[in-house]
């Protein structure tokens, strides 16, 4: 009894704090809700690096409908239920005008029916198509998704010839979809998949599974990892068992950290599929991203010295370039939820770092093949593969 | 079959057993001489890996950087003991493991605080190609852990021979009374072990990682390994973890490679539950074995519960109930969120009140029984178009009876023996729910669930869901109730004291245990319906271990025997991660997240230690609090 | 050499002691009588230091051991028999006698208790043979001479019997108060709580009777042992005629 008491009196003083804290109508507000801790918390830290530098850029040039953007986070923790009740905690206490999230595919469908009901566009940076198809009012993609980047992979495998692959991938909701792209996506292309091998995330060592793909001497070794530490180990033990064949990682380990992880096996023989802003260096002017990720770049290397942009950087920031891109139309309206979502669905070839994004009432995302490559490292840069 | 492919699986399987006995012997220390299990070992591991890669990485050779790493987490481990577990003495053991739950998240906070979520890199001991004879290859530094651990597994054999605080650990856990007599003092021997196994862990995780990474979230699974194959092996033996440890290995590798790699983790727990219900203490689980594998279920806490419905129950009831709908009218709509997940839990836990509570069977498999109800209202109302009313019946029809299966192969197991085994159903569970995707949907799990409605009516409103849920959460409670205020109330808290002195007074004890499975299944599975018509969405991730630790610590905050508790502490472990991100504004960065997890960890230690201290106890005791639950305190704890 | 006085002693809300008054000398062999429950091995439990007092105070070779821990008193001196035994079964007889000079060894185990362990032997002949069996697998009368061997490892002056008899035949009984005292003879005070009262009794220099708690009778044994009312009183119809 005693606990129930201090439980609801402590609920209400602290719901007392926050409705005292009266909130500024003139500024826009993007409720970000993150997995900042968990298990999609190691690439989330990227995104919110490259979305502090995406606000600055989008502020500097006048923010979403003439207004000064500001993100509130909140930590879902990788964590369904707390997906939800950090949105609710946007949009009821903080009166997000828009929202940003998950990061992983379950977390971002378990909030749609919250999104739905309080009626506010959020953008699902989550890779499974699941998440923002068939179409929902409210939800729109604002990823590299599994779609765009799995026909990059095989068109490339398809060009090289190499139409014989094994695929090691964990047993995630992650690698499920992506296994499930690949194969569908190998099918239609002439490519066969000779494995599908898993394992758990948290699994120390994958040389048994690799093993058995040795021994069906594959040409191609597709590693989807959830994951840059596990990602590089496998690639490590694929160094070790003498493997030599090609392989391909996702965009999610293309990451300057993933090469400390996979050693050697980083520059041998990997290709990884990036966004455009992996090779920002390399981008020659008459590139149509060029002006956007020039821009982005600028900004993210004042805020983050230390850091090289990587494909996930700009993730969470293609979401406030289509909301900034929607807000030019309507101005101060786009704190009306209603009037931003009309027009964030009427968004033609805007301009964001991923890829250009058209939006129509009847859909609700767009291919980003266009922005989606195949980079190699050498040990400093990443280089689009031949 | 390819002789080099067999000869690489074995070694592989070797090296990664070799890790896991490291870690199983660390548990097995703690164990025998304690009695506990310290769930922050895997962690520990992780934090030996990670104090010696930011060693390492300041520039420190690894000479110094790994006995460091180790000396770092055995006085984590010592100092752990010293000021949470040692001052705890009323605390029960579910307690004290929820305390060590604490102490996980504790560390993984500051880890996540200090180096954040990036792994890491420790460079390995001696550089060089991996090593290639015959074709199979080995890398120098699975050498190093493999022959570390030999010389560890030497020195703790000589420990426990030749040493006083070696035999006085060995006397202590064959008998603690006797070791009394002789003059050992148990606190001694506890602080010992804890920082021990920190020392043996974070030796294990720094000299593991230049093989792999490190990195924040390793740890969990490492220690469930490490623990699974210390069971395997005999976790009160001397060399049973080791064994254990390496066969465990052994077995993953050869599953991966040659069965499938889908149902590896399946495959392990099978052989678990396979190993456990044949030799219960282990392979080399001893015939006279240590009396500490048949400890007395839980001490149970002074605040007992009459076991009469009385009139004050019926108040409570209703007010309960009147409570219930005026929070529902004028909570703010974050909030009814909140009260939702609450509810939900709550039923869990009620369940769990009575089958850990009353009947002294630590269950870690209850969120297999949501997910078979998650999974049946999804398919039927989604697939076949029922109510989903008529889908949630048959999600407790089929819970109850895979509870009523279930609990005939492993309720013939105690402790922790059977706590394992109910974890291994879970992961087999887990592993069907992921393969099965053509009936669940796969991993990626069954989306396009519409909102839970009653003859028609849709209740879609979060309102709407709040009322259903606590209606439901009513209903179970009053169930609930009835079943520990009964006759059968009685009975089980008699067979919670002593099986054979109940079976001798006529208690049907295996029919008790089956009944209150089922129940503890049934409210599961409505949690479980109810959570997917909620989030439109029933996948496998939100029901594993994180979904099991969660519901422990909320029974052991809101008290083993105390329905009303159930509430109580649901109301803790789901709201409380939001009251402290509220308090600390936006959160801005893995630091501030990290720090959260902190203060969650130290929190919840707190309050468990609170709960336990002997000052509380004395107070309750003056309050005059009775009832059978004192009566049967009152006998275990007398000397 | 003890003396224990106005002793209590309590578990939650059940008074085991109320108020003991009690005393041992140099040599002697006194016993400790009284039914099921009257305190004897409460009393035992709390000289050792296994249990605390509330109140009152224990007093060994005229120092004040109330704040001792057990370590403390067994290197003092004091040595026990516990009710039951108490060994350690999956040790071995060897490492279960060794366990008993624990309050004395520092880190390793030294060669020197050899000796010690010599002494025991001589005493329980036997036990050298199986020394490196398990204690475990001993039987009855095995098991009660490691328990004694284990008690005279540390070299007591005074040696405490709870229930030593308990679940042994009658012959070993009788040859277990041999052994006493023998051991008596040697030069170790002995207090023995037990419930074969006639033969602890004829055996015992003096004797106090217990009842619920308090002493109820004192006196040299061999009064006690003739005194037929006070036995069938106080101990009841389980009094032996052995």
């Amino acid at each position: 009894m005693v606990k129930v008491c201090t439980s609801l009196v402590a609920a209400t003083l602290v719901l007392g704090a926050g409705s005292a804290l009266a909130q500024d109508a003139a500024e826009f507000k993007v409720g970000y809700v993150a997995s900042i801790t968990g298990v999609i918390a190691p690439i989330t830290r990227y995104y919110m690096d490259g979305l502090d530098a995406g606000v600055k850029m989008v502020n500097d040039s006048g923010g979403i409908g003439g207004l000064p953007v500001r993100v509130i986070k909140c930590d879902s923790q990788s964590n369904e239920a707390q997906a939800v009740l950090c949105t609710k905690r946007l949009i009821e206490q903080d009166d997000a005008n828009m929202l940003l999230g998950v990061g992983g595919t379950a977390p971002t469908v378990a909030i749609e029916p919250t999104v739905q009901a309080a009626g506010i566009p959020l953008f699902a940076i989550a890779a499974g198509r699941v998440a923002y198809a068939p179409l929902k009012k409210w939800v729109f993609k604002a990823i590299i998704g599994n779609d765009d980047q799995v026909p990059t992979v095989v068109k490339f495998l398809k060009r090289k010839g190499w139409v014989k692959v094994a695929l090691i991938r964990d047993n995630t909701a992650f690698g499920n979809d992506s296994a499930k792209s690949i194969k569908e996506e190998a099918a239609r292309n002439g490519v066969e998949i000779l494995s599908d091998e898993v394992y758990t995330p948290t699994d120390t060592d994958m040389t048994a599974q690799l093993t058995r793909i040795r021994g069906l001497h594959p040409q191609a070794v597709i590693n989807y990892a959830v994951g840059i530490g596990v990602g590089g180990l496998i690639a490590k033990e694929m160094i070790q068992l003498g493997m030599d064949q090609p392989s391909f990682v996702g965009m999610n380990q293309q990451i300057d950290g993933y090469a400390k992880n996979a050693g050697a096996a980083a520059t041998a023989h990997t290709y990884f599929v990036a966004a455009k802003v992996a090779s920002a260096a390399d981008l020659t002017k008459d590139d149509p991203l060029y002006g956007p990720i020039a821009t982005f770049t600028r900004f993210f290397r004042q805020a983050h010295p230390d850091q090289i942009a990587n494909s996930n950087t700009p993730t969470a920031v293609d979401a406030i370039l289509i909301a900034q891109a929607a807000g030019k139309s309507i101005g101060k309206k786009v704190l009306d939820r209603q009037a931003l979502r009309e027009a964030i669905e009427h968004v033609t070839d805007v301009a964001g770092l991923q890829g250009f994004w058209t939006f129509t009432p009847e859909q609700h995302w767009c291919s980003l093949e266009a922005g989606a490559q195949i980079v190699t490292y050498d040990g400093k840069n990443w280089l689009p593969a031949k | 079959m390819d002789a080099t492919a067999l000869a690489q699986t074995a070694v592989s399987g070797l090296a990664n057993g070799a890790l896991y006995a490291f870690v199983g012997l660390a548990f097995g220390l703690v164990s025998r001489s304690t009695g506990l299990i310290n769930f922050a070992q895997g962690d520990l591991t992780m934090l030996g890996a990670m104090l010696a890669a930011a060693m390492s990485d300041a520039g420190a050779p690894l000479l110094i950087a790994v006995p460091l790493a180790a000396v770092g987490c055995a006085a984590i481990g010592g100092g752990f003991y010293f000021f949470a577990i040692r001052p705890s003495t009323r605390a029960t053991m579910s307690q004290l493991i929820i305390i060590t739950v604490g102490l996980s998240i504790l560390i993984r906070g500051a880890v996540t605080s200090l180096w954040g979520t990036d792994p890491k890199q420790v460079p390995p001991f001696t550089q060089g190609a991996p090593i290639a004879f015959g074709g199979v290859s080995v890398l120098p530094q699975q050498l190093w852990l493999i022959g570390i651990l030999a010389l560890v597994a030497i020195a703790t054999a000589w420990f426990f021979r030749r040493t006083t605080l070696g035999l006085a650990l060995r006397a202590s856990a064959a008998n603690p009374v006797g070791a009394s007599f002789v003059g050992i003092d148990p606190r001694l021997l506890g602080l010992f072990a804890f920082a021990a196994a920190g020392f043996l862990g974070g030796l294990a995780g720094a000299v593991w990682s230049p093989i792999a990474y490190a990195q924040v979230d390793i740890g969990i699974g490492i220690g469930i390994k490490g623990f699974t194959g210390a069971i395997l092996g005999g976790l009160y033996t001397a060399f049973g973890p080791l064994i254990g440890g390496v066969l465990l290995g052994l077995f993953e590798a050869f599953t991966a490679g040659y069965v499938s790699s889908h149902y590896e983790d399946a495959l392990i727990f099978a052989l678990l539950i396979l190993v456990l219900l044949l030799r219960p203490r282990g392979l080399l689980g001893g015939s006279a074995g240590a009396t500490n594998d048949q400890k007395p279920e839980e001490i149970l806490s002074a605040s007992a519960r009459p076991t009469t419905f009385r009139r004050r129950d019926i108040i409570g009831i209703v007010t309960g109930i009147v409570a219930l709908g005026i929070i529902g009218a004028v909570l703010p709509a974050v909030w009814v969120s909140t009260a939702i997940f609450t509810g939900m839990e709550a039923m869990i836990v009620i369940g769990l009140v009575l089958l850990t509570g009353f009947s002294g069977q630590l269950s870690l498999g209850q969120p297999a029984f949501m997910m078979i109800g998650g999974y049946a209202s999804a398919y039927l109302t989604v697939r076949s178009g029922w109510p989903p009313i008529l889908a949630l019946l048959v999600g407790i029809a089929l819970s109850a009876s895979v509870a009523l299966i279930m609990g005939r192969i492993i309720f013939r197991l105690h402790g922790f023996y059977l706590s394992m085994a109910s974890l291994g159903l879970l992961m087999i569970a887990l592993t069907f729910a992921r393969e099965w995707s053509g009936i669940t949907g796969g991993p990626s799990g069954f989306v396009g669930i519409e909102s839970f409605s009653l003859l028609g009516v849709r209740l879609a409103s979060d309102t709407a869901v709040y009322y259903t849920v606590a209606a439901f959460a009513v209903i179970s409670l009053l169930f609930g109730m009835n079943i520990a205020r009964s006759r059968i109330g009685r009975a089980l808290l008699a067979m919670r004291s002593s099986e054979s002195a109940a079976r001798a007074c006529g208690v049907e004890v295996v029919g008790l245990k089956m009944r209150i499975f089922a129940f503890s299944a049934a409210t599961a599975s409505v949690s479980g319906s109810l959570y997917g018509h909620y989030l439109s969405i029933v996948n496998p991730s939100p029901f594993g271990l994180d979904a099991t630790i969660q519901q422990l610590t909320a029974l052991t905050v809101g008290g083993f025997l105390s329905l009303w508790g159930a509430f109580a502490g649901s109301l803790l472990t789901v709201a409380l991660p939001q009251v402290i991100g509220w308090i600390s504004g936006s959160a801005e960065s893995q630091l501030i997240a990290g720090v959260e997890y902190i203060l969650f960890g130290v929190l919840l230690i707190g309050i468990v230690m609170a709960q336990s201290s002997p000052m509380l106890y004395r107070l309750r005791r003056r309050l005059g609090r009775r009832g059978a639950a004192s009566v049967v305190a009152a006998s275990e704890r007398a000397p | 050499m003890l003396k224990i006085s106005d002793l209590h002693v309590a578990y939650g809300n059940v008074r085991a002691l109320r108020g003991i008054d009690l005393e041992v000398n140099a040599g002697e062999i006194v016993a400790i009588l009284g039914p099921n429950g009257a305190g004897k091995s409460t009393l035992i439990k709390t000289i050792i230091g296994v249990l605390s007092s509330q109140r009152g105070a224990i007093e060994f070779e005229g120092r004040a051991i109330d704040a001792l821990p057990t370590a403390q008193r067994i290197r003092l001196g004091i040595g026990t028999i516990p009710e039951g035994r108490q060994l350690f079964p999956d040790m071995s007889v060897r490492e279960n006698l060794i366990l008993g000079a624990y309050a004395q060894l520092g880190l390793l185990v030294p060669a020197s208790l050899d000796e010690s362990l010599d002494r025991v032997f001589s005493v329980f002949p036997r036990l050298r043979e199986r020394a490196r069996q398990l204690a475990g697998s001993l039987s009855g009368g095995e098991a009660q001479m490691v328990a004694v061997g284990r008690a005279l490892m540390s070299r007591p002056k005074l040696l405490l019997g709870d229930e030593p008899s308990l679940g042994l035949a009658p012959i070993l009984v009788r040859e277990l108060l041999v052994t006493i005292s023998r051991l008596r003879d040697a030069g170790i005070t002995v207090l023995l709580a037990d419930q074969n009262a006639l033969s602890a009794l004829r055996m015992a220099d003096r004797a106090y009777v217990m009842n619920t708690g308090r002493i109820v009778a004192s006196g040299p044994g061999a009064v006690l042992a003739g005194d037929q009312r006070l036995l069938q009183a106080y101990l009841g119809s389980g009094v032996d005629k052995a």
